[in-house]
């Protein structure tokens, strides 16, 4: 029997709260230094047990394929960055993983997408399930119009959730987790479409990150931000890998730099190349990976 | 030596360059701008301002319905000379010729308007005795004099316009006919006398000391001579102080110095005395008279109070008996007389120390006050169109007032509050505009029209608005593409239905078909959401194997077998069901145990055809609203783990509020002004009952239905036109309403 529904282990005090058991949620881990710039301690996480498996993954809109015979495994508590020029089916990936195509008519996918070795695929699976294992934060911020405490609240609140208690906890930490907490901290019940857009995209991870799940995959998180929220994004990535599966679309190379253990760079649906961050940005072994990231591509 | 001066560079051609081309061009878009824009202001001003201009003109119509009456005194002249007293008045239909009976024996024709000089016409037949009392009937003009040697003699008077032309030009008047009565022995003076006639046939009352008379008589032709009867025993020994005969001569009402007063049945062969009533005063009786009507008796005392009687029920099968219910303002002197008016409730009402008034019987208010103008009334008339009012003061001079009283039926109590109306036994909130006969009262209460119309939206709204609403939910996000594609235009046609078709198929087919086969309809009505239910609990039951094969937005192909199967089994088995547990006869058993009175024509008829107008603008605004809720917006649910139904009811619903509550009221707006369907399937029974098995009547089925039988400018007219006017301001209510609720919504959920 397939296992999607088995939950991890944030997940499992979440469902310890809802069945009346007392339970806290992890601690909030101690924010590191900024690391912009900063050298990445070399990490090599091919060490860690694979968490997502990409197998041939080919899909088509309608008639038009996106994606070409992909191969890609995704570690536990890495980050993964998935690099490329517009167009190339970095978010069509991306949507694969928690199966957002389903939403979309017309989609066909083939070959074998797995997470801890179950097929996403399978018809047994309940994608509500998988995605609440699988969160994501979009390219462009899109909160609901509710109120910012509803909207951080509202992946639990779909869960069942309605200890106020474990609620405010839970808000308040993923907020200081998306670095939002000291400036929305006033106006929890205000509208979360008051934001500004940078704190509309963290608002949005901190939804995310509120039903902890195992893997985030994020769609160019940054490409509307300062650099000061950029940055204080990029922390968040860095803080996040020692317990999440991060999967980022970025079209900065440096940011990909910065908080990627590993690269994968595509190009018109297919994988041209993946590796060592650092292996790929300063020795990629492929013409195209080189022009790409060193700006010549065009 | 020539140098070729080097021509200027051309300017560079920049969109911001400042050229004269360039200036010219912004100058003619900022002249374009201000033109439509100035064009689309006075386009939206001007719709306001016809919106304003239809309100002020149907609320206008209804104006003079509160601008109250109005008397104006028209004329002031000498009637009677040399002490002679006027006993009785008679007037006619244009106001022109009063007719006075003077206590000398004389008719005089005078005439207030032409330059006929005044004509005295003495009595036939009175011979050397002298006038005692002198009245005239209320319904015509037919003077009864009662004499010193106990007759009653009897005048009719004619009046003849007089045409020249083709157009009036006066008035005749002239004594048509006399005939005497003798009453008692010749010894006898008739104190107090009353008249009735009909212009043909004559009643009189006559009373003296120990004495109490009564006769009737043709008027002229064959068969003139009187039957009299007698009733001297019944008031022996009591000193009688005021007479009283009603308009059909076949009641008379007695009043004594002690405050009782008698009824008499005059049906029999002999007068039989029907009731003994105290008029609740201990001072003497001194004025009797009903109300146009014959229904109402008026009851006036020498101490100055005005009570008005009318036969009540106590218990539902117990007969009427006089009683009391309705106080009017006291006079500060004995009430001297009455005079009703021919034409509705209102009634003259003088007193000894002068005052005058006009008063509304039904309703108790004083229409006009016509002041104390001169010494005590010794005769009073009013216009048989109810537009004029004569007096003739002690002192012999006549007053004629203009009386404008056209909507004395019409006042703010009857429009909203329960009045007791005559053959009603209490207070009641009741429309009934016309009636059978010429003394019919119209009944102007707006409650049952308002209840009417607030209780089919509500019903309308009922069905309609979880229907719709739940429709425009599945449609915009459930169901596929396609079948969105086909169901929108669908339902959106279902609008332009005319309504009078709906109204027709639900008032003579589905109201009908329900009325005959309640067994079926109720076995559907439980078996369909039951059904639903029931495969909705299956699907959810089924493994997510099972489930996950079903394409997106098939999911309600699943129903059509349960509903296939649910409706069949309903409809074969609600027959024998109700043969065993109901006799075969739901409705009847409905009716007995839950005590309903069942119409065939009821709520549930109205909801569903009134649910036809609805359902439609309900659905399209409301899938706008909820299919304008943003795709990323539903991602970001179903990306954090949201069913689609959880997605649906947490953000969307939410997130569509304004636009679902902007739907809500326009279908109430619908509902409330929709005309044609509850003209054909409310049954129009203007009843306050909120049960759903009977009907209503609506303020758009009543203006639909009545004003082309409206005399312009009438109360029931003007009536209408006031509740049209509230119908307005209901549609101005909800649209405020909508607008406020609709901005707070907005303000809460914000825009995306
Ligand atoms: N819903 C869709 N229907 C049809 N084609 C689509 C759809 N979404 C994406 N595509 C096509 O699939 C291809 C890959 O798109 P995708 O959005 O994955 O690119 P991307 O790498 O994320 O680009 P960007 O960096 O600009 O976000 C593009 O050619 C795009 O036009
Ligand atoms: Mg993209």
């Amino acid at each position: 029997m397939v296992n999607l529904r088995m939950a991890n282990e944030s997940q499992n005090r979440i469902d310890a709260a809802l069945s009346g058991t007392d339970a806290r949620l992890p601690d909030v881990l101690p924010t590191k230094g900024h690391v912009i710039g900063a050298a990445q301690d070399p990490r090599d996480v091919t060490k860690h047990a694979p968490k997502i498996r990409i197998d041939k993954a080919s899909l088509w809109y309608g008639t038009k394929q996106a994606l070409f015979d992909v191969d890609l495994t995704i570690h536990e508590r890495s980050v993964t960055a998935l690099i490329g020029p517009s167009g190339c089916g970095k978010s069509t990936l991306l949507r694969c993983i928690n199966r957002m195509n389903d939403l979309i008519d017309s989609v066909r996918i083939e070959g074998k997408l797995t997470l801890d070795g179950e097929d996403l695929y399978h018809r047994d699976v309940e994608v509500e399930i998988l995605r609440r294992r699988v969160g994501m934060v979009f390219q462009k911020s899109n909160p609901f119009p509710k109120s910012i405490f509803e909207n951080v609240a509202y992946g639990l609140r779909i869960q069942g959730v309605k200890n106020r208690a474990l609620l405010d906890e839970i808000v308040e930490t993923s907020l200081r987790r998306a670095a939002l907490w000291d400036e929305a901290k006033d106006r929890l019940h205000e509208s979360a479409l008051g934001l500004s857009g940078g704190q509309q995209q963290r608002l949005c991870i901190a939804r995310a990150l509120a039903t902890s799940p195992e893997v985030l995959l994020m769609d160019e998180p940054a490409s509307a931000l300062d650099p000061i929220s950029t940055a204080k994004i990029e922390d968040l990535i860095h803080d996040l890998r020692e317990r999440y599966t991060i999967v980022i679309v970025t079209h900065s190379m440096h940011q990909a730099a910065r908080v990627s253990d590993r690269t994968a760079f595509f190009l018109n649906g297919i994988l041209v190349e993946e590796g060592k961050t650092d292996q790929i940005f300063t020795n990629p072994q492929r013409k195209e990976t080189e022009d790409y990231v060193t700006g010549r591509f065009g | 030596m020539t140098t070729i001066a080097p021509s200027p560079p051309r300017p560079e051609h920049h969109a911001f360059a400042d050229t004269p081309q360039a200036r010219a061009r912004i100058k003619r878009l900022r002249r374009l701008d201000k033109i439509i824009a100035g064009s689309i202001t006075a386009g939206g001003l001007l719709i306001i301002l016809a919106v304003f201009g239809i309100f002020a003109f149907v609320f206008g119509e209804a104006v003079p319905l509160f601008l109250g009456s109005s008397a104006e005194l028209v004329t002031t002249r000498s009637a009677v000379t040399d002490g002679t007293k006027a006993l009785a008045v008679a007037i006619d239909e244009y106001g022109q010729r009063p007719v006075l009976l003077t206590d000398k024996g004389t008719l005089r024709i005078l005439d207030l308007v032409g330059g006929n000089t005044d004509v005295e016409v003495a009595l036939e037949s009175l011979g050397t005795a002298t006038i005692t009392s002198g009245v005239v009937a209320h319904e015509s003009p037919v003077f009864a004099a009662g004499t010193s040697d106990g007759r009653v003699l009897v005048a009719g008077i004619a009046f003849e316009p007089r045409f020249a032309d083709g157009k009036r030009v006066g008035q005749d008047a002239s004594v048509a006919w006399q005939f005497a009565l003798p009453m008692v022995d010749g010894s006898t003076a008739i104190e107090r006398i009353a008249v009735s006639s009909d212009g043909n046939r004559v009643a009189v009352v006559a009373a003296a000391n120990g004495i109490l008379k009564f006769a009737t008589r043709r008027a002229k032709g064959i068969g003139t001579s009187p039957k009299f009867g007698d009733a001297a025993e019944l008031v022996a020994g009591k000193t009688i102080t005021a007479v009283a005969l009603n308009g059909a001569a076949d009641h008379a009402a007695i009043g004594f110095a002690d405050g009782r007063f008698f009824l008499f049945d005059l049906d029999k062969a002999d007068a039989t005395l029907k009731e003994n009533l105290d008029s609740g005063s201990a001072s003497p009786v001194t004025a009797l008279s009903w109300v146009f009507g014959g229904q109402t008796l008026l009851v006036g005392s020498a101490d100055g109070r005005v009570s008005g009687w009318q036969g009540i029920r106590s218990g539902p099968s117990s007969s009427r008996t006089l009683t009391r219910v309705r106080e009017f303002d006291a006079f500060d002197a004995p009430v001297a007389d009455f005079m009703p008016s021919q034409r509705n409730k209102c009634i003259l009402a003088a007193a000894r120390d002068g005052a005058l008034r006009v008063e509304h019987s039904t309703t108790q208010r004083i229409i006009s006050d016509l002041g104390r103008t001169g010494s005590t009334f010794t005769a009073i008339g009013y216009a048989p169109k109810a537009d004029g009012v004569v007096a003739i003061d002690a002192s012999g001079t006549l007053h004629a007032w203009r009386v404008d009283a056209d909507h004395a039926d019409v006042s703010l109590a009857a429009l909203f509050a329960p009045v007791l109306y005559e053959s009603y036994d209490e207070p009641d909130y009741v429309w009934q505009s016309t009636g059978g006969s010429d003394d019919y009262e119209p009944k102007y209460s707006l409650v049952p029209l308002i209840f009417g119309s607030l209780k089919g939206v509500l019903y309308a709204m009922l069905f309609s608005a979880p229907l719709a609403i739940l429709a425009a939910l599945y449609v915009s996000q459930f169901a596929s593409p396609k079948a969105r594609s086909i169901v929108k235009p669908t339902v959106e046609l279902m609008g332009a239905l005319p309504s009078v078709v709906v109204g027709f198929l639900a008032g003579l087919w589905l109201s009908p078909a329900v009325d005959s086969d309640m067994g079926h309809t109720v076995g559907l009505l439980l078996a369909l959401p039951l059904t639903i239910v029931l495969a909705a609990f299956v699907s959810s039951r089924l493994p997510q194997r099972v489930r996950n094969r079903v394409a997106f937005g098939r999911e309600v192909l699943f129903l059509v077998p349960f509903l296939a199967a649910g409706i069949g089994l309903a409809w074969l088995a609600s027959g024998p069901l109700e043969q065993t547990l109901f006799d075969g006869d739901l409705k009847g058993w409905l009716v007995r145990t839950f005590e309903l009175a069942y119409d065939p024509r009821n709520c549930v008829i109205v909801g569903i055809a009134l649910g036809f107008a609805v359902i439609p603008i309900v659905f399209t605004v409301a899938e706008d609203s909820m299919s304008n809720v943003p795709k990323s917006l539903r991602a970001a649910s179903e990306a954090l783990g949201a069913s689609r139904w959880q997605t649906a009811w947490r953000l969307v619903l939410p997130a569509a509020s304004p636009g679902i509550f902007a739907a809500l009221m326009l279908g109430f707006g619908r509902a409330i002004g929709e005309t044609m369907i509850v003209v054909m399937a409310t049954g129009n029974t203007p009843i306050l009952d909120p049960s759903p098995f009977n009907g209503m009547r609506t303020i758009s089925a009543s203006i639909a239905t009545e004003i082309p039988e409206a005399p312009v400018d009438g109360s029931l007219y003007r009536v209408l036109f006031l509740s049209g006017s509230l119908l307005f301001v209901f549609a101005f209510l909800i649209n405020t309403a909508a607008e406020v609720v609709g901005a707070s919504l907005r303000k809460r959920y914000g825009k995306w």
